[in-house]
């Protein structure tokens, strides 16, 4: 019998890297930095199934939050589609 | 092999997998800010590389003997089950490190995208080629 947190590991590793790949391939670079936030909030959860869930609340706010704010506001001073 | 002994394994490979597409956008993306995307794709999987390997059957507080009998606590008298809890109770010092090293890497982000803005401002373009190219004249 599988603990539920494990399947909920599994689903965030899967997303963690499928969000990285996507967000490489866009074209338009604001779609990349929401595909990024997406990718540090799975692997917030990730370290939550790991059992670290101090580094996963200081992850799901850093890393999901406050860096896509920094790298939109770059995409919004720089242009947006990638020439 | 069933999935529950397979999990710290995928974690460590889906860590891999994060440095290595991190990587391959630092060499050969073409654009800065995707380049600083990939570092924080590096930056993410060192992180979970080092709380993977923190995970569990880290029984590192109490010795084996102690692991075998059971811990006496004089604080809590009904603390009976105390050896499950250290087996399956993740090892706390990568999380303290961890926990400094994901402060630290946002902030040199900040920094680094603070140089993109800069850049493009001299040069007018987020493309790598055309700033080397305008870097040799």
């Amino acid at each position: 019998m599988i603990p539920g947190f494990m399947i909920m590991g599994y689903i965030f590793m899967f997303t963690a890297l499928f969000g990285s790949i996507l967000a490489l391939i866009q074209r338009d670079l604001m779609k990349s930095v929401i595909l990024i936030g997406l990718e540090g909030l799975a692997v917030a959860f990730l370290y939550q199934t790991l059992r670290a869930p101090d580094v996963g609340i200081t992850q799901a706010i850093l890393g999901a939050a406050l860096l896509p704010g920094i790298f939109a506001i770059t995409v919004y001073k720089t242009r947006r589609e990638e020439e | 092999m069933s999935l529950e002994t397979l999990f710290q394994p995928m974690c460590f490979l889906t860590a891999a997998a994060l440095v290595v597409v991190g990587l391959y956008a630092v060499i050969f993306m073409d654009n800065l800010l995707k380049k600083i995307i990939g570092v924080t794709l590096i930056s993410d999987g060192v992180n979970l590389v080092l709380i993977t390997g923190g995970f569990n059957k880290i029984v590192a507080i109490i010795s084996p003997e102690m692991y075998e009998q059971g811990v006496k606590s004089t604080a809590f008298e009904t603390l009976t089950e105390f050896p499950e809890f250290a087996a399956q109770a993740a090892f706390p010092l990568p999380s303290a490190l961890v926990l400094t090293s994901i402060v630290i890497s946002v902030s040199i982000f900040a920094i680094m995208l603070a140089l993109a803005i800069r850049l493009y401002q001299h040069y007018n373009s987020m493309s790598c080629s055309v700033i080397f190219k305008e870097v040799d004249e």
